[in-house]
């Protein structure tokens, strides 16, 4: 990890109004930064389970076009019918593998990990792993994602960022707060189906990592220990960074998918047991903070 | 430095913070009494982080986000704004001002706009004045840990243990399934050993719940005995077990700065009848602090058992007066290991009922009782005042007769405060004010009295996955007694049970309704005959 400060902002700019008290802050940062380096530590590297398969859900044409540009780029696709509309035929498309007949019912998992179960034709249930999911607009509003399955479906956010509607995280057009949950004809973007279900096998493909995922340094990490399983984080996290285990007691405890985490520490500060803390940055480290700059 | 006041300016990297690099690249003039702080996302700041910049001396504290709407996260302006309002919530209960704290929101380019805000801000701090917050530097231990550990086991009979293992097998944190031992801490104290990491950490894991000393066959005082290693460690820098972030203790350190004016009564519904030339004063706690921190998420409503208090003694023609000016008991502060902070408390206290010329001093806080009645006497603080539980005083003046209670349609259950239950006479006390009440049943549960399992926290320490499968346990037997309402005694026992109840697994199956014994009592209590 690195240690940084702005000079140029908290010193320089006080340089000739005020020489002294520049210096005074200029020593505050760079003491405080040095004191700081010696704290830290270098990067985990979190162990995850990658696939690189994108499955494409439904039949509308702009899934279709995402299936058909996928497979001609050379990445694997599996093609399944919606929750109402099983698949009505094999497309002739290459790398794409259409299942007649499947229907998806619900999914769960992010990024590199999804896992689709799926009503198949000889009406036996089959679940599918797969790096990235593209929705068809009609699977995108009957399919359940389910992240937990003792628990109800989590709703997630597919429209744009708006003014003063709060709640939605910032994300390109067609993605989801879900990362690598792709919508092949996101609503309300004025574009033919084709270029958008093109659009949504592109961004399929560049959500695929290409080399091992690193710690960035900012996740936050849940105590085991402390977890009290009380979901807050969970249900605040709107990259499903946190899932959700059943432990030896009975009651739920979160983990912190390293990967996914962006850092924002949103679920620290609404645990009501500490548990969730980034350890790079943490309580003490703040408090320490608030400390050295009013002394 | 041209002028002395503090301000503090929690600002998010996105938004806000490319205005904030505008206004320094621009040489705009930044008010130099504003530091800023780099975080994350506005929703990172606790609402501990908040009040720990006033406990620390801050005069006014800042959290400026994104607009709603552009939050990088979503949640981030949601999450912060709710911190804020409960925060400044506080504030307003400590008499600080709540404009002290504030949250904006910008986009990255309004520097202009957030430039005018700050000054803004600075000067309707200027106008506020410094904060009467003295900031507490803590000492560092001078007694020698080691000397201080002998005398504090020889004080609470520590050397007499016989080994016998009774507080281990009734100990409700060993039963939880953490590894947790008292005569295991019993045995490495008298072999010497204060220091390791994993007798540390026990020390702050114990509830001091008291079971153990209901069952020690040699009246080794553990629970007493935790308190004052507690004490050795907090000096020696050792023991961040704090829950909340340790909110709750930076709110009780902060309230022992003298200057304060406290407003701890202003929220009063207008029907209760108080007299300030009363010689009889109610000492209500917390509560108000509670129900403030903890609105956005158990939503609990624990003043409601000082209203009901107050309505019970109205009902009996008791008019009492109240301090406004009242702090925390300073309880957990003992409890927790800061004797000092405690004692200024006590003192605080002691000082202002005397002023008021009290002889009697009521509460419904287990807690406060406890800490009156007990702990003020045995650290040297004389109370030249009687305290008496307001139980004690129902139970008077129900002997006195013509008195009785309306039927409740309910079943319940009763979970005992370890305060109360385990002072002479507390279980009996709430236990003949439950058997007069006219519910459907009263039903106890398999741990009882003397015997019952503790909430799951004491102090606001040592909250984790354990404590919950305590609760869990003990919600479970509320619920195996067929009852329909939990009754407690104590606000702690509310809070700490309702955020058990709070789990997507177990949900129905360990949810109740809970109640007070007071507001039971203050609601269906009637004249008769």
């Amino acid at each position: 990890m690195a240690e940084t400060c702005n000079l140029r902002g908290e010193v320089l700019s006080l340089l000739h109004s005020h020489p002294d008290l520049a210096l005074d802050r200029f020593k505050g940062l760079i003491e405080r930064s040095i004191k700081r380096a010696g704290l830290l530590k270098s990067f985990p590297t979190p162990a995850r389970q990658y696939n690189f398969t994108t499955a494409v859900i439904g039949q509308s044409e702009a899934a279709m076009r995402s299936a058909q540009t996928l497979g001609l780029l050379g990445m694997e696709v599996f093609l399944f019918g919606g929750p109402a509309k099983p698949l009505a035929d094999q497309p002739d498309y290459p790398n794409v593998h259409g299942f007649v007949g499947s229907s998806a019912k619900s999914l769960k998992g992010t990024v590199g990990d999804f896992r689709i179960v799926v009503d198949m034709e000889g009406g036996f249930q089959q679940v599918f792993q797969a790096g990235a999911v593209i929705l068809g607009e009609r699977a995108r509003r009957t399919i359940a994602y389910m992240p937990h399955p003792d628990m109800p479906p989590h709703e997630f956010s597919y429209s744009m960022q708006t003014r003063d509607v709060k709640g939605i995280p910032f994300f390109v057009p067609g993605a989801t707060s879900i990362p690598g949950l792709i919508l092949a004809s996101p609503p309300g973007v004025n574009l033919s189906e084709r270029i958008k279900g093109t659009t949504a096998a592109i961004l399929a493909a560049s959500v695929m990592p290409r080399g091992p995922r690193q710690n960035k340094g900012y996740t936050v990490s849940i105590d085991a220990g402390l977890c009290r399983g009380c979901g807050r984080c969970a249900n605040i996290c709107p990259y499903r960074a946190i899932s959700f285990h059943r432990n030896s007691l009975g009651y739920g405890y979160a983990v912190v998918d390293e990967a996914l985490c962006k850092g924002c520490g949103n679920c620290i500060s609404i645990c009501p047991s500490n548990a969730a803390d980034s350890p790079f940055r943490d309580q003490f480290f703040l408090e320490q903070i608030i400390e050295e700059v009013l002394a | 430095m041209e002028n002395d006041l503090k301000i503090i300016l929690f600002l998010c990297n996105w938004s806000p913070h490319a205005a904030f690099q505008t206004i320094q690249d621009t040489l705009a003039p930044l008010p130099l009494e504003i530091r800023m702080v780099r975080i994350p996302c506005s929703g990172r700041i606790t609402k501990s982080l908040l009040f720990k910049a006033f406990e620390t001396g801050a005069d006014g504290v800042a959290l400026v986000g994104c607009e709603p709407g552009t939050c990088r996260y979503g949640a981030g302006t949601t999450v912060a704004e709710r911190n804020v309002e409960d925060t400044r919530g506080i504030l307003k209960l400590l008499g600080l001002g709540e404009e002290r704290l504030d949250f904006a929101a910008f986009y990255p380019d309004q520097a202009g706009s957030l430039l005018e805000y700050l000054i803004r801000f600075r000067d309707r701090i200027r106008e506020l004045g410094k904060s009467p917050v003295e900031p507490v530097h803590p000492k560092k231990e001078v007694a020698e840990p080691r000397e201080l550990t002998a005398s504090i086991m020889a004080n609470h009979n520590i050397y007499t243990c016989q080994d016998c293992g009774k507080c281990s097998s009734a100990c409700p944190v060993a039963l939880s399934g953490k590894p947790f031992s008292p005569r295991g801490i019993a045995n490495a104290v008298i072999a010497g050993d204060f220091e390791s990491p994993a007798i540390q950490q026990d020390i702050w894991s114990c509830l001091t719940c008291g079971l153990c000393y209901e069952r020690c066959p040699s009246a080794v005082s553990f629970p007493e005995f935790i308190r004052d290693m507690r004490t050795v460690q907090k000096a020696a820098g050792n023991g961040r077990f704090e829950a909340h972030e340790g909110f709750f203790h930076s709110l009780m350190r902060t309230m022992a700065s003298q200057g304060l004016r406290i407003q701890h009564w202003n929220w009063l519904p207008p029907e209760i009848r108080t007299d300030q030339n009363s010689k009889t004063l109610f000492f209500g706690g917390c509560a108000p602090y509670f129900d403030t921190f903890f609105r956005h998420h158990l939503g609990i409503h624990t003043t409601d058992i000082l209203t009901d208090a107050l309505k019970l003694l109205n009902f009996f023609d008791i008019f009492p007066a109240l301090m406004e000016g009242e702090r925390c008991c300073g309880h957990d502060l003992l409890w927790s290991g800061d004797r000092e902070n405690f004692l200024k408390l006590a003192r605080l206290n002691v000082e202002l009922i005397s002023d008021m010329g009290i002889e009697e001093v009521v509460t419904a806080c287990p807690e406060c009782y406890r800490a009156f009645v007990r702990d003020y006497p045995a650290q040297g603080i004389e109370t030249p005042f009687r305290v008496t539980h307001l139980f004690e005083l129902v139970e008077n003046e129900i002997g006195k007769g013509a008195v009785g209670f309306e039927k409740l349609n309910r079943k319940i259950t009763f979970q005992d405060p370890c305060r109360l239950s385990r002072v002479e006479g507390g279980s009996e006390l709430s236990r003949n004010l439950l058997n007069r009440l006219q519910v459907r049943a009263f039903t106890e549960m398999r741990d009882r009295g003397p015997s019952s399992l503790c909430c799951g926290n004491c102090a606001w320490t040592g909250c984790d996955s354990y404590s919950k499968a305590m609760q869990i346990n003990r919600l479970r037997q509320a619920k195996e007694t067929g009852s329909n309402l939990l009754v407690t005694a104590c606000p702690k026992c509310q809070i700490h049970l309702k955020c058990a109840m709070e789990d997507p697994f177990l949900g129905d199956e360990i949810r109740m309704e809970m109640l007070d014994l007071t507001s039971i009592l203050a609601r269906t209590i009637q004249w008769e005959g």
